[in-house]
């Protein structure tokens, strides 16, 4: 079922909220804020952590509101926001690292799309498989009420491109499960 | 795919981003901090000016006066070199040309239609002058005026009436998408509306009783059909239709008035009785 609220356009929220409405930024929170703490738990793969790196990414999006150029495509902006977020947190996760002991070890919660699928305990597991494009495309549109049209917006990508990379990233998943129920 | 698995994707890996959400959202919105664009305001008003915090960072972003001059300049050069090359007039430089002509229009009157499911339509009707005054009325009762001191937020049923210091046009124009980027200081980036689109048709009709150019483009995904006025003097686009795949159309606009006269308390609001916020 669609939220109600998504009747009002990013736009006007984005507006009233440069007008000095702090309630309209919880708006646009409330409709983004689990899609971008499932980006950022990609990256820290610890719900906490991913809880805190998201209120980071709306904090840093509210601050810079004004610079956004196209009101309408908030929901683009805040998404490459907290990809440059999650970039920076691995960043210094690395760096930590290197200063504590010279050298990096494996790090389980780095893992990338490389890592060889070892064990499918579930799904989740299987998420965490796919490539960082096919997992974003399944964040958004499962975390936007499986609404193409606003997934595709906010991926910048056609609507053919969009069901094109949810099939296969679908594909994927089903592939993995069944592997790992073999298993 | 099959329908267990997306039930499971969203119930089994996406419900734990729901936890703690309230307590997440109250936590944010409470510790929001004054952004750069609201302590310029904030600035300002200390000089004595209309106490408000708002609108500072639209001031910032729409300080683009000289773009704005390139990309007319671009947009003349690409509309005559069009001309000259075909010795006729072609569709693309119609085009360019009425959006190049958008720039010397000083006032306007425009109605904005945005279909919505079960007949919820949604209209505005936009009185725009330039610099910087508009008055914007919505059929769900809001309305909003700028007269280039003050900005005005007035909502009818709540009879709640909200001031705000003005710094230009700002970003209520962008309710009109593209077409609203012509009449503020974003005008440059309306030079994108031209060359991201497609044109895929153009034809010479009549319409509503005026011969004029119907021109149809895509850009996006979107169907976008324009129709400009058919005249050797600085013709305009006067209707405009969005059409959507999925969805249909999803914006009409018609230009009801050019160049008109208006007085200036269109600009402004006083509703008797109104409460200030």
């Amino acid at each position: 079922m669609k939220d109600e609220k998504l009747t009002v356009a990013d736009a006007t929220l984005v507006l009233e909220t440069l007008q000095g409405r702090k309630d309209a930024f919880g708006e646009l929170y409330d409709r983004y804020a689990r899609l971008i703490r499932a980006i950022c738990n990609d990256t820290t793969r610890n719900l906490g952590q991913a809880q805190d790196l998201a209120q980071e990414v709306f904090l840093r999006a509210y601050k810079k509101l004004n610079t956004l150029k196209d009101p309408d495509r908030f929901g683009a902006w805040l998404v490459s926001i907290a990809r440059n977020i999650c970039r920076e947190y691995r960043r210094t996760k690395l760096r930590d690292r290197h200063v504590l002991v010279g050298v990096a070890p494996p790090d389980e919660n780095l893992t990338t799309q490389d890592d060889p699928p070892e064990r499918m305990l579930d799904l989740k597991e299987a998420l965490n498989k796919l490539s960082e494009k096919e997992r974003l495309a399944l964040h958004v549109y499962y975390l936007q009420e499986q609404d193409a049209e606003r997934a595709q917006k906010i991926l910048n990508i056609s609507r053919s491109s969009l069901f094109r990379l949810l099939a296969k990233a679908r594909k994927k998943l089903e592939k993995y499960i069944e592997r790992d129920n073999k298993e | 795919m099959k329908p267990s698995l997306s039930n499971s994707i969203f119930s089994n890996s996406y419900e734990e981003f729901s936890r703690d959400h309230d307590r997440l959202r109250s936590q944010l919105i409470d510790a929001l901090p004054v952004a750069d664009w609201q302590s310029e305001e904030v600035k300002t008003a200390s000089r004595g000016r209309i106490s408000s915090p708002m609108f500072a960072g639209v001031k910032l972003r729409f300080a683009l006066r000289p773009a704005l001059a390139a990309a007319a300049v671009i947009l003349i050069i690409f509309g005559a070199a069009l001309f000259m090359d075909t010795g006729k007039v072609n569709p693309q430089a119609a085009w360019a040309s009425a959006l190049e002509n958008a720039t010397l229009v000083q006032s306007l009157r425009c109605r904005m239609n945005t279909p919505g499911a079960r007949g919820n339509d949604a209209d505005v009707e936009i009185w725009w002058r330039r610099p910087d005054n508009f008055r914007m009325q919505f059929s769900n009762g809001l309305l909003w005026t700028s007269n280039g001191q003050t900005r005005c937020m007035y909502e009818k049923k709540t009879n709640t009436l909200n001031i705000k210091k003005s710094n230009g046009p700002g970003m209520e124009m962008f309710l009109l998408g593209q077409f609203g980027k012509l009449f503020s200081s974003e005008y440059a980036l309306a030079s994108d509306w031209i060359s991201n689109s497609d044109i895929t048709n153009s034809q010479r009709i009549m319409y509503k009783g005026e011969k004029c150019l119907k021109i149809t483009a895509t850009m996006n995904n979107d169907r976008y059909e324009y129709f400009i006025e058919e005249k050797e003097d600085k013709p305009l686009i006067f209707e405009m239709n969005q059409y959507n795949p999925s969805r249909g159309l999803v914006c009409h606009l018609e230009v009801l008035e050019v160049d008109k006269n208006m007085a200036d308390g269109l600009f402004q609001i006083d509703p008797k009785g109104k409460k200030l916020r």
